[in-house]
């Protein structure tokens, strides 16, 4: 679904001169190896731009390797495309003592396809290695030169770019034309920056970074993005070239155009197609109408297959041509959709997004490329259309977790136009469950369950309707259904398709123990189905906030009628219980008239962000609540009941 | 049954109601026809294997369009590389009755060169959509190999109809084995002409194979089986003997004899353990340490020579032409450090010889047939009073004498000199034990506190070892604390943890608040707190294939509970015993009151690593049945005597 083209942040690393540097474990401060599986010793990243179609990226970078947890990081990288270069690689891997014990052969380079995932894709890159290593520590030192010809992006910085590892010195320096001043966004540094005359080219500036000593961070659930917690410089283009294309980063409305000068005219249907989408909306009215009828003609003919060719993947496969293989990737079908609707009449934009469900928001403060997707926007009165071209079943309007509730640039004629997705609340993603429970005195039980799901929680299930046979679904459900043994014997689901899609799903089952007899008594736990776990238990001081993110708007309901055994009475009665916090709230009852007993349940959460201190309260709040959810029911035979004194 | 005639192009409306017997409605795609046809042709001076392949699918769902896209991997350098040719697709649909059929073009055809000698050619069909027929074929020419690819009747989408016919010159001899639960519907042979003329080389006439499987149903995968390939229908070649007159005769494993000879005869085999020059020092040390009556103690100190000096790089192999580069690494597959293992043991007077077997996920051993495609794995083997004995220096943790599990397969081949090779059992010599041992006070608010000692052995202790030291001490525990969120851990304490030869312990003090549920003078308790069988392992009604384990296992849970204060049991589960047939494996069960303590016991123990399909029913039923007594409770009661409740 995603293209994967943001390819540039090029791998973040370093450089530079000295070799008289001493990688001896032992120079490394004891701080700087708390919590930590590798130690970057040494990073520079030097980026010249030579000019708006000209870059070099100088890397060099020395890193220890702890143990064998990191040795993932003494493998070097880097993604190339035929816009680049990459020259000079060079390594050298270090005992613990700092001795040189092997230089890096050009026969452990390895040239390799981007990604077998995608269809069509001319990246590449280039992987070096070392033999894994016995003894830990152990050093690696790296240094490449990228140059390149597509100045869509500049480089990230972000040297600690994992938990776990600390930074000793990074370096990131940055040198322009005079003409071409660096745009640019700093976060969580310490030292400020450094301009200077550039040493790189006559007439030009240098703009510098460091940081120095960065404890390893530890992860702690949840936690902020680590993006969030380390230093970083976002760099951007602003003027630049690639190919025939000139193109500015200055505003979102430059960014806007350069992508709509390199897809104009794309559009093209064969007139044969734009008769037969005229003929399919003939009879709708309403523009929504049509909307939808051109949408579900896309997602009855054509396939998303991933091909990631044209101008680095930013430009689309011609409409006509999709028009003939029913086939493409994001941009092709977003523009080939965009064509249909244009036949008739109906104008939409498309809308690069960073696409994906744990993707951060981009920085709408620093204009630049920072998509990894696109998808179609129609614009309304009033109530605005978003399409997912590269979906099979999605409803219109639906975005979801995979573009919804954040920033995307609309494609207009008039350039680039900021706008923001619409997020869905508690109300929208709902869990309902309704479930009748007849109960015989062994404890073997008939369940019947119906559970609606909407919003962002009926996604899993749409996707377990349309991506998995009849007996993978009934596979799916035996192994997500929280109860300990069970015969599954009918099952189904119902989609309804709406801005906000429902899933409801249908179960009849029998279990041979919902409840557990023992002697006189029956231990009838009341919340099986729906039960929680309890939040993470910290070992160590909370360091960082707490984050409970979009995934925690949430309200799930559960009724639960029980139809108890004859001859059976509980044997005390359960209090009603309501938890309130500023994180959500919880109710549990259990109501007994003759041989019913009715349990509902109720909890709503809500997103939020709290300071590292709430986590105990929260931990406290999950433990009240997964305990309410194991609550049981003692029934006792009532002839026992009778004798025993109260 | 009729073979279909079915023809590349030619195509009826009626092909679109075709159905598999017995009809599957709920799958994605149906293969209608799949073919395939080896022939041997002489072509640039050399004889080449070429097949003609040809699909054709009908794709009824979205989740389907998979089968549109086809890679197929090409491997090999220059003249010596597969390649393809001739690739041709169709898609049909059928509209009012008509079909309609659209071609695909050139440009949906290309090659991704992956790596050197690593080439994907892909291709993708043109306007697929639900229902569509898409017929698709190429011809894979392969240069070098002279052995037919082999051929799965079953996939994971039904196969109406699938025939391989393979002719081959008679100067070449193949074995040739059918695997799989399905009936052949065609299994033919015949002599036919041949051909191909070779200059200088009599004509010698071929040998026609054909193989057809009508009907096979979707392969379902299923938990505890040894790999996926074990159990498809499928039929594989493997090259035995060439003989051409007056040219060449080379002999490959016709039986297993020959295939002995070869492999000791191999220069990447047999010559590589004669002895280890290289451990010459190490050799000295042992036998200074060791006298030569003390074979175990040379053996194992070898052993963990081998092992803690090298690493193991995740490879299996069988040959080994780079010890000196591995001995310089430090690190290689199983090949390179057995060959080690097995030159040190002989340089220490100890007959060692490798065993070659087949590891779980590469499939099972036929022992009807001398194929050395069936390994692909090599250990050491030795005798120990008069029993084998096998050494893995990939594994650091099993005892000596123990195989790690990926190697637990069967049988496996010792290859000895002299005609004195043989089959060895590879059956598991340990188990995989776990007992854990607790001694609590029980508070009248339902709190315990107290020591629950965790013990691994065999098996489990392997697992344990690697988890400590992949993660480390600190990460094992808070593993642990995850897991169990009840758990306040007040003390741990690891023993034996480096000591393989022992079973790791590792004593927890804890305490676990509401461990009982109070209610008015009672409290119930789960005697097994949270360590009993909460879920039963098999889901699914029936099974086609054996249950595969791997090796026995033992579960322990025994347990003393100080009761509070005029407290008593009111209520005690009732003890159990079960068996399987066979003595296949027990479970024991038992709470009782002696005093003012409460001692439970509880053991699970399967006594055999692999059930056929057929005790599938009542292991399914064992774990029922420990299920629901593990759910019992103990009803506690101030001033309850259990004797006056009899």
């Amino acid at each position: 679904m995603n293209y994967v083209l943001l390819c540039c942040a090029l791998l973040a690393t370093l450089s530079v001169r000295a070799q008289t540097d001493n990688w001896a474990v032992s120079a490394i401060s004891p701080a700087m190896t708390l919590n930590a599986d590798a130690v970057i010793r040494f990073d520079e990243l030097t980026y010249v731009v030579h000019s708006p179609s000209e870059a070099v990226l100088r890397v060099r970078q020395v890193i220890t390797i702890l143990n064998e947890k990191a040795d993932g990081k003494a493998r070097l990288v880097v993604p190339y495309d035929r816009f680049s270069k990459v020259t000079d690689i060079e390594g050298t891997i270090f005992d613990a003592s700092g001795k040189p014990i092997k230089r890096l052969k050009r026969a452990e380079i390895t040239d390799l396809a981007y990604s077998q995932d995608n269809y069509a894709d001319d990246s590449r890159y280039k992987v070096a290695e070392f033999s894994r290593q016995l003894a830990y520590p152990y050093t690696v030192e790296f240094s490449y030169e990228i140059s390149s010809r597509n100045l869509m992006f500049y480089p990230t910085w972000q040297p600690q770019d994992d938990d776990r590892l600390s930074v000793v010195h990074s370096r990131f320096s940055v040198a322009v034309p005079a003409t071409m001043p660096l745009r640019y966004k700093e976060a969580n540094l310490a030292r400020p920056l450094i301009r200077r005359a550039s040493t790189d080219m006559t007439d030009g500036l240098a703009y510098v970074w460091q940081v120095d000593t960065l404890p390893a961070i530890e992860q702690e659930p949840l936690a902020p993005l680590l993006a969030e917690l380390v230093p970083t410089v976002y760099t951007a283009p602003g003027q630049f070239a690639v190919q025939d294309y000139a193109g500015s980063c200055a505003t979102w409305k430059d960014v806007g155009a350069f992508y709509y000068a390199l897809n104009k005219g794309r559009d093209a249907l064969p007139d044969a197609v734009r008769q037969q989408v005229q003929q399919l909306v003939a009879n709708e009215k309403t523009v929504a109408g049509k909307v939808q009828k051109i949408y579900e003609h896309l997602q009855k003919q054509a396939r998303y297959v991933s091909i990631q060719l044209g101008l680095g993947g930013w430009q689309t496969i011609e409409a006509s041509r999709v028009a003939q293989t029913h086939y493409g990737d994001c941009k092709a079908l977003t523009n080939y959709t965009k064509a249909m609707l244009g036949a008739v009449g109906i104008p939409a934009y498309e809308a690069l997004v960073k696409a994906g469900e744990s993707a951060p928001d981009i920085r709408t403060d620093l204009p630049g490329f920072q998509f990894n997707h696109v998808f179609l926007c129609v614009p309304a009165e009033g109530d605005t259309l978003w399409l997912e071209c590269t979906s099979q079943h999605n409803a219109v309007g639906y975005l979801g977790n995979f573009t919804g509730d954040r920033h995307v640039l609309l494609i207009t004629p008039d350039g680039g136009k900021l706008v923001k997705t619409p997020s869905y609340s508690p109300d929208n993603n709902r869990q309902q469950r309704f479930a009748t429970v007849v109960l015989i005195p062994d404890g073997a039980a008939t369940v019947r369950v119906r559970s609606l799901y909407t919003g962002l929680q009926q996604e899993p299930y749409a996707g377990v309707i349309h991506n998995l046979t009849h007996d993978q679904q009934r596979d799916w459900l035996i192994k997500n259904t929280n109860l300990p043994s069970f015969e599954l014997t009918d099952f189904s689901f119902a989609e309804t398709k709406a801005v906000i899609p429902a899933v409801a799903e249908m179960m009849t089952l029998t279990t041979r123990r919902w409840a557990s007899p023992s002697g006189q008594r029956l231990f009838l736990p009341l919340n099986l189905l729906s039960a929680t776990s309890p939040a993470p238990v910290l070992t160590k001081p909370r360091k960082t906030p707490v984050i409970l993110k979009y995934t925690y708007d949430f309200e799930d309901t559960d009724t639960v009628r029980y139809t108890l055994p004859d001859g059976y009475a509980p044997e005390f009665a359960l209090a009603p219980l309501t938890l309130d916090s500023k994180f959500g709230t919880y109710q549990a009852r259990a109501e007994v008239q003759g041989n019913q007993l009715v349990y509902t349940r109720h909890l709503r959460m809500h997103r939020g962000r709290y300071p590292a201190e709430a986590y105990t309260e929260y931990a406290d709040f999950r433990k009240k609540i997964a305990k309410a959810d194991r609550a049981q029911l003692v029934l006792i035979k009532k002839e026992i009941a009778a004798g025993l004194p109260k | 049954m009729q073979p279909p005639n079915v023809k590349f192009g030619q195509i009826s409306a009626a092909d679109f109601a075709l159905k598999p017997t017995p009809n599957d409605t709920t799958a994605e795609a149906v293969v209608l026809y799949e073919s395939a046809d080896t022939r041997f042709e002489f072509r640039n001076e050399r004889i080449q294997m070429v097949t003609y392949f040809f699909s054709r699918i009908r794709i009824n769902k979205k989740s389907g369009y998979d089968q549109a896209t086809v890679e197929i991997p090409l491997r090999g350098v220059g003249p010596h590389a597969d390649y393809t040719h001739g690739i041709d697709g169709l898609t049909y649909t059928l509209k009012n009755g008509q079909v309609t059929k659209q071609k695909m073009d050139k440009a949906a055809i290309r090659i991704e060169n992956v790596a050197d000698s690593y080439k994907v050619q892909k291709f993708t069909l043109p306007g697929v959509e639900e229902g569509c027929i898409i017929d698709y074929r190429y011809v894979r020419n392969a240069p070098e190999v002279y052995t037919p690819p082999t051929w799965r009747f079953q996939q994971s989408i039904p196969v109406i109809w699938s025939d391989y016919r393979v002719a081959i010159p008679n100067f070449f001899y193949h074995k040739i084995i059918l695997t799989g639960y399905l009936g052949l519907t065609v299994a033919e042979t015949k002599p036919v002409s041949s051909n191909m003329i070779i200059p200088g080389i009599p004509e010698m006439g071929c040998t026609e194979s054909h193989y057809v499987m009508a009907n096979a149903p979707a392969f379902r995968h299923e938990p505890y089986i040894t790999t996926p390939s074990d159990y498809v229908s499928k039929v594989e070649f493997e090259l035995a003997r060439v003989d051409v007159p007056g040219q060449v005769t080379e002999n490959y494993s016709l039986n297993w004899t020959d295939m002995d000879l070869t492999l000791l005869k191999r220069e990447s085999f047999g010559s590589q353990y004669k002895k280890a020059p290289y451990f010459r020092d190490v050799a000295t040390q042992i036998k200074a340490k060791y006298p030569v009556t003390d074979t175990l103690g040379r053996a194992v100190a070898a052993y963990e020579h081998v092992r803690n000096t090298m690493t193991w790089n995740e490879q299996y192999n069988l040959d080994s032409d780079r010890l000196k580069k591995v001995l310089e690494l430090k690190k290689g597959d199983a090949a390179d450090l057995n060959f080690m293992l097995i030159g040190l043991l002989r340089d220490l007077d100890i007959d060692a010889n490798p065993v070659i077997l087949s590891t779980r996920d590469h499939g099972r051993v036929n022992e009807a047939y001398g194929l050395l495609r069936q390994f692909n794995y090599v250990v050491a083997h030795l005798m120990l009073g008069g029993k084998d004995f096998m050494l893995d220096a990939t594994d650091r943790f099993v005892m000596p004498g123990m195989l790690p599990e990926r190697a637990l397969n069967g049988t496996g081949r010792l290859i000895v000199a002299d005609g004195q090779s043989r089959f060895v059992s590879l059956d598991p010599t340990e188990r995989d034990v776990e007992a854990k041992s607790g001694s609590f006070t029980l508070s009248a608010d339902g709190e315990l506190t107290g020591t629950l000692a965790h013990s691994y052995a065999g098996y489990g202790a392997v697992d344990a070892r690697t988890s400590y030291k992949l993660r480390g001490e600190a990460l094992f525990v808070e593993d642990v604390k995850r897991k169990k969120p009840g758990w306040q851990i007040d003390k741990v304490e690891f023993v034996n943890a480096g000591d393989v030869n022992q079973p790791l312990n590792v004593n927890y003090t804890l305490t676990v608040s509401e461990a009982a549920q109070v209610a008015g003078d009672r409290m119930y308790l789960h005697p097994l707190l949270t360590e009993g069988v909460t879920e039963n392992p098999f889901k699914q009604p029936e099974r086609q294939f054996p249950v595969d384990f791997g090796a026995p296992f033992d579960e322990t849970f025994v347990a003393t509970y100080t009761l509070p204060d005029g407290y008593g049991a009111d209520e005690l589960p009732k003890p159990m015993v079960l068996g399987l047939p066979n003595n296949g494996g027990r479970f024991t069960y038992q709470v009782q009151q002696q005093g003012n303590q409460l001692t439970v016991l509880s053991r699970i123990s399967i006594r055999k690593a692999v059930f056929p399909a057929g005790d599938y029913v009542l292991l399914k039923e064992f774990y029922e049945k420990i299920l629901l007594k593990h759910g019992e409770q103990v009803v506690l009661k101030k001033g309850a005597t259990l004797a006056n409740k009899k």
